[in-house]
């Protein structure tokens, strides 16, 4: 299980302080597909980070019962210095992974082919995503953060995606954020919207889009 | 938070180290193989550059003290701290990446780079010395022992530092000119060119609140013993050494989940 309780997140401006989460608590069980949408600003990397424990909340806390992976995200969680496979090596002995085999599935999974050996700040932001997916699927977590990693992919490789994360995750819990409901449709089986700081959980996922697209009228953004 | 017991978080943090260290090592060449030759050469270059100014000039003031002895003293010890200021710098934010992962700390961060300075230059030195001791061109130490301990206690305070300089160069803007400008006062403060003992007198006092400069001449009585003065106090240096660690890691606490750090960018 994972538990937010009254997490709250305030950011000092020039201006003051801009409060990003307001008092936000949520739980979601083992096996849950949790997607949450926002717009640009929202504050929805900044949840995962929290949730993640890699950022401390302004107040609030978040227990963990079940081990829950580093939030994927374009950038983040790769070293730009050293190559991908290099990169793979760190993260293997950080979360004790047996090498070899993770490197079998990266290879296949990243189609990165020789790529693998350049060092990762020369990749493209695509080719970015897809290795850190590949590197994050090689490890066993119950709970997996994802920010956005696919809407960087191209179609294929944004099937591929799908397929993998449905295979992985079967029994895992998934945290997702985008600010778009494309994939959180087709994935997800409980959304929330994260909008002026107020988090709102909707059981269905149709009922979150309808509110979601409410919000963006608001705003006056389309897709 | 699942907060694990002390035992499985030094584990973690032994891991994580050691991760970070292989990552700086292949970071640091590029080449597998190169890493110690490169790590040893670095912190030498200036050193012996130095010293073969020194003794060209012969500058010092004590002509009865063995100049290369001296120089060799004085400028790897100031050359061991600048080192690991000036590299720890701005070791925190380009490791933001790393922080993405739940059990990289700011702090591992810096201990990895400080640990790997701290054995570059620790090798550079060990090698250095018997180099120069077996070309006849510099005597053997008198006290060998005086001289390792005073290096210890020497590499003990650049590591405290960095816990400093690193955490305060990420924290503030101001951090990062605050650091440079601490690094650059340690040319003067740790006796690379001068010795207590040419001060008048009522000089000394002052003088020995710089922990460096006891350092350096502690080392200089092993090397030398009794050909020339010198004034140290051992526990001064360590008690300082303490309070200096303190200071970092209290740094080290507050750069912890940072949020500010994630906005940087890459």
């Amino acid at each position: 299980m994972i538990a937010a309780h009254n997490l709250c997140k305030s950011y000092q401006t020039r201006r003051g302080a801009k409060v990003v989460l307001d008092n936000i608590s949520f739980s979601i069980r083992k096996g849950d597909k949790l997607g949450i949408l926002g717009c640009n600003g929202a504050g929805k990397s900044t949840l995962i980070r929290i949730v993640g424990g890699i950022e401390d909340p302004t107040s609030g806390t978040v227990t963990r019962t079940m081990s829950v992976s580093w939030p994927l995200a374009f950038q983040g969680g790769l070293a730009g210095g050293i190559s991908g496979i290099d990169n793979l090596r760190f993260i293997c002995r950080i979360y004790e992974v047996d090498f070899p085999s993770a490197l079998a599935s990266v290879e296949e999974f990243s189609e990165l082919g020789n790529y693998l050996e350049e060092p990762v700040k020369n990749y493209s932001a695509g080719m970015r995503a897809r290795l850190a997916f590949a590197i994050s699927m090689t490890v066993n977590f119950d709970c997996y953060l994802i920010d956005e990693v696919s809407a960087v992919g191209d179609r294929r490789f944004n099937e591929k995606f799908k397929k993998r994360l449905t295979d992985k995750t079967k029994d895992c819990s998934v945290i997702m954020v985008s600010h778009f409901y494309g994939v959180i449709r087709e994935y997800c089986n409980m959304a929330a919207v994260l909008d002026n700081g107020a988090f709102r959980m909707f059981p269905e996922i149709k009922d979150a889009i309808t509110y979601y697209e409410h919000v963006l009228q608001k705003k006056n953004i389309t897709f | 938070m699942p907060t694990e017991s002390l035992r499985a978080a030094f584990r973690i943090q032994y891991r994580v180290i050691g991760a970070l260290l292989r990552r700086e090592l292949v970071t640091y060449t590029g080449k597998k193989g190169m890493e110690f030759l490169m790590l040893m050469i670095e912190p030498m270059i200036f050193t012996v550059a130095l010293v073969i100014l020194t003794t060209f000039k012969n500058s010092i003031v004590d002509k009865t003290i063995p100049v290369v002895a001296f120089a060799v003293s004085g400028f790897a010890i100031m050359w061991a701290i600048r080192l690991q200021i000036m590299r720890t710098m701005p070791v925190i934010l380009g490791g933001v990446p790393l922080l993405y992962h739940r059990y990289v700390k700011t702090t591992d961060i810096v201990l990895a780079k400080g640990i790997l300075l701290v054995f570059s230059s620790t090798l550079s030195f060990f090698v250095l010395v018997p180099a120069l001791v077996l070309l006849g061109i510099m005597e053997v130490p008198v006290n060998i022992l005086l001289v390792a301990t005073s290096w210890f206690l020497v590499q003990w305070y650049a590591l405290a530092f960095s816990l400093i300089v690193g955490p305060l160069s990420a924290l503030y803007s101001a951090g990062l000119r605050i650091s440079i400008i601490l690094g650059v006062l340690h040319a003067f403060s740790t006796g690379a060119f001068y010795m207590i003992d040419w001060f008048p007198k009522e000089y000394h006092k002052p003088l020995l609140y710089l922990p460096m400069l006891n350092a350096c001449e502690m080392m200089r009585d092993g090397m030398f013993g009794d050909i020339c003065t010198t004034h140290y106090s051992v526990l001064y240096i360590v008690f300082f050494n303490i309070f200096l660690t303190y200071v970092g890691l209290v740094f080290c606490r507050k750069c912890a989940n940072r949020s500010s750090f994630y906005d940087s960018g890459p």
